[in-house]
């Protein structure tokens, strides 16, 4: 075999590849399920399929039947059922409804829906890497290119600037693409990577300008999983530093920046497309949407093991059911601060909001503010488990150019990531398998989990865009 | 010929937090009609700390058929034992499980039926020994075989729940029955661990300081980044 014959690292190949090994994975999953108690299908596949089964199988009378008050368009009844009907279904009706030919075609036709959204997420990074970020990062680290329309602005490159630009493009779009824990979350069924188009091409929408698609596209992440909701505040910095010339800008307060024509637009048409698709959503299936989608997250009380720290409060905590054998005794002030919602709910949404409002401020810097900003809602969320990762690691590819970090920096970091995680996996083993007491020192490395990932996040922050 | 019927369960683990219910039916019977199938039954009685996924247990379909499921918290996966809902219509405080396996005919020897069951968080304690735990004690399930077209001359002593008579189908309910559960001193226990409410003044104390610490770390670090990318803006400005 001679070098020229050796395949080339294009990004054709690399999504080839990709399609491929979660093809492969796909049809391993149905021969490995079939044979092994213990499934290589994720738990929460089943539950979607089920729900999908329930949507399009309505049952007699009143079981089985979506509870909103529509339920038919002039004459022609839905006839859906209610995919509420499957308990811990907590999920927006329209992934039942996009999952119902698993009933009818194949089960495991849900799982080829998951590994295309991957592949174009995939695309769609390679695409922002090669046409705005890299052409970005390759300026210098103090530079932002000035507003106007992103698509036409590219100059006529050398070949072979044009080639490394590529080159990089494709290297970290093959970071996500090749990433472990993205393709075996979408093979094992898990549904993230829907949602992480729909943030994807919202952010692709943004980068390209057009501000009333990303205001469509970020009510329908929005719906979807309302995390997506924290972009909007970085966004309506962009709008105004895109739609406004440096000098009306100049004479913008800081308020008016936030708040003007341009940006109300875009407030206006994400909002009335997040209504719009819940309204549709409790018309036709009525006060269970609501609840399971939106109201339960609200209150659900975490109490089981997970990354958080949070976790051993709830627990010691959790409300019984049986009335209290003797009279509560009042809690100090400073008491019921601490366990109020509010102490988690403060430092979580305060920093999202915040790190959003404070780099949002440039096209160029709408990467780093979503990133930032999906860190500290999954580091500050009173529950974390491994696919929350994920929300941040989509947009890790896409961040990387404009970091400047040494390699025993970048190293660190990966280690101390991961070895926050180790460290509370191999705790939180022995209390789920071996049943042993642990929950005193998972709760201490709950604390490390929070601190590290901090730690981490801070190093990112300086590396961002710092001079070389 | 006198039928036959014997049970043995153990638990496996018996810690951990997602235990197997092993049950070992030995079985000795002579049918005289080769068309004839035996259908095992067995009845479970669970306590709160524990409960099953019937979802889960779909998927052992091709071993038995879950025929009913009744019980406080059924349907409360995710909650911890203490905040199962009380006086829920009329299931009673233990979890009841039926499951049902049709057996070949000329049934002789060992029918193993494995039960996945799961423990949830039982209720906090004030321990001084810091790490305190609970014991569960149960039984393992009443055993019920019957066999089509056959009458079975098996010893019955055994009283039959009204849940299980309740389930198993009118069909097979009207044939003789073998009866069989495990006696109480060979009842099944698992340990589960339980958190230690004199750790709670350290885990709100330890839990708000750390949030509150790194929330103040990141903000500080979080503008000092925006005043730096500002910074950098108002110089490419100067220099244009």
């Amino acid at each position: 075999m001679t070098a020229s014959s050796l395949p080339s690292f294009t990004f054709r190949n690399v999504l080839i590849s990709s399609a491929l090994l979660r093809v492969g994975l796909i049809l391993y999953s149905e021969w490995h399920d079939a044979r092994s108690l213990v499934k290589y299908t994720d738990v929460d596949y089943r539950v979607f399929t089920d729900a999908a089964i329930f949507i399009s199988n309505p049952g007699a009378g009143d079981e089985n039947q979506a509870a909103g008050p529509l339920q038919g368009f002039f004459g022609f009844n839905f006839g859906f059922g209610s995919p509420y009907t499957r308990e811990t279904y907590r999920y927006t009706p329209l992934l039942a409804l996009l999952l119902t030919p698993n009933a009818w075609l194949h089960p495991s036709f849900g799982k080829y829906v998951f590994a295309a959204c991957d592949l174009l997420n995939g695309w769609l990074i390679y695409r922002m890497l090669l046409t705005e970020i890299i052409p970005e990062a390759d300026q210098s680290p103090g530079e932002s290119s000035s507003s106007g329309s992103g698509a036409g602005k590219r100059r006529k490159l050398n070949p072979y600037l044009e080639e490394r630009r590529e080159r990089m493009a494709t290297i970290y779009s093959a970071v996500h693409l090749l990433n472990p824990l993205v393709f075996s979350i979408s093979t094992r069924g898990s549904s993230e990577s829907v949602l992480s188009l729909f943030v994807l091409a919202t952010l692709y929408a943004a980068m390209n300008e057009n501000w009333d698609w990303a205001g469509v596209l970020l009510g329908l992440s929005t719906h979807w999983k309302i995390y997506p909701v924290v972009y909007g505040v970085s966004l309506l910095g962009v709008i105004t530093a895109t739609s406004y010339s440096s000098r009306e800008r100049a004479k913008m307060g800081r308020i008016a920046t936030l708040v003007n024509p341009k940006t109300i637009r875009f407030g206006i048409v994400s909002a009335s497309t997040f209504v719009l698709l819940g309204a549709l959503c409790y018309a036709i299936w009525g006060y269970p949407f609501l609840f399971e989608s939106y109201l339960y997250h609200v209150h659900r009380l975490d109490h089981r093991h997970n990354f958080s720290p949070y976790f051993y409060l709830t627990y010691l905590i959790y409300p019984s059911s049986s009335p209290p054998t003797a009279e509560a005794v009042p809690l100090p002030w400073w008491n019921e601060l601490i366990r109020s919602p509010l102490t988690s709910f403060v430092p979580q949404m305060g920093l999202a909001l915040g790190t959003g409002l404070a780099f949002g401020r440039t096209k160029r810097d709408l990467v780093f503010a979503w990133f930032v900003q999906t860190v500290v809602f999954v580091v500050f969320n009173k529950v974390c488990t491994s696919q929350y990762f994920l929300w941040y690691l989509l947009l890790l590819p896409l961040l990387l150019p404009e970091l400047s970090m040494s390699w025993r920096r970048a190293f660190s970091c990966i280690v101390v990531w991961a070895a926050t995680q180790g460290l509370w996996l191999s705790e939180a083993y022995k209390l789920e398998f071996l049943g042993e007491n642990v929950y005193f020192s998972l709760w201490v490395r709950g604390l490390i989990y929070v601190m590290g990932n901090c730690w981490v996040l801070v190093q990112i922050m300086k590396a961002y865009r710092a001079t070389r | 010929m006198v039928s036959k019927l014997s049970t043995n369960s153990t638990l496996s683990p018996s810690y951990g937090s997602h235990p197997t219910i092993i049950t070992d039916v030995q079985i000795s019977l002579s049918p005289t009609n080769s068309d004839t199938t035996c259908t095992l039954f067995l009845h479970y009685e669970l306590p709160p700390l524990l409960f099953v996924d019937p979802y889960e247990l779909e998927l052992r379909g091709a071993e038995y058929q879950v025929l009913e499921t009744r019980g406080r918290g059924k349907k409360e996966l995710e909650r911890p034992v203490h905040a199962l809902p009380v006086n829920e219509g009329d299931d009673d405080e233990e979890v009841e499980v039926v499951i049902q396996r049709t057996l070949p005919a000329e049934t002789t020897g060992p029918a193993r039926v494995e039960l996945p069951i799961h423990v949830r968080y039982g209720e906090p304690v004030a321990s001084s020994t810091s790490k305190p735990y609970t014991v569960q004690e149960f039984s393992g399930p009443t055993v019920v075989l019957t066999c089509s077209d056959e009458v079975l001359s098996c010893d019955r002593t055994t009283t039959l729940p009204q849940f299980l008579l309740d389930t198993i189908p009118t069909s097979l309910r009207d044939l003789s029955l073998c009866v069989a559960s495990q006696s109480p001193e060979q009842s099944l226990a698992i340990s589960a661990p339980i958190g230690n409410t004199l750790d709670l003044p350290t885990v709100e104390l330890g839990t708000t300081a750390v949030v509150l610490a790194c929330f103040a770390w990141v903000a500080w670090e979080a503008w000092r980044a925006g005043a730096r990318l500002r910074e950098g803006a108002s110089s490419k400005v100067k220099s244009n």
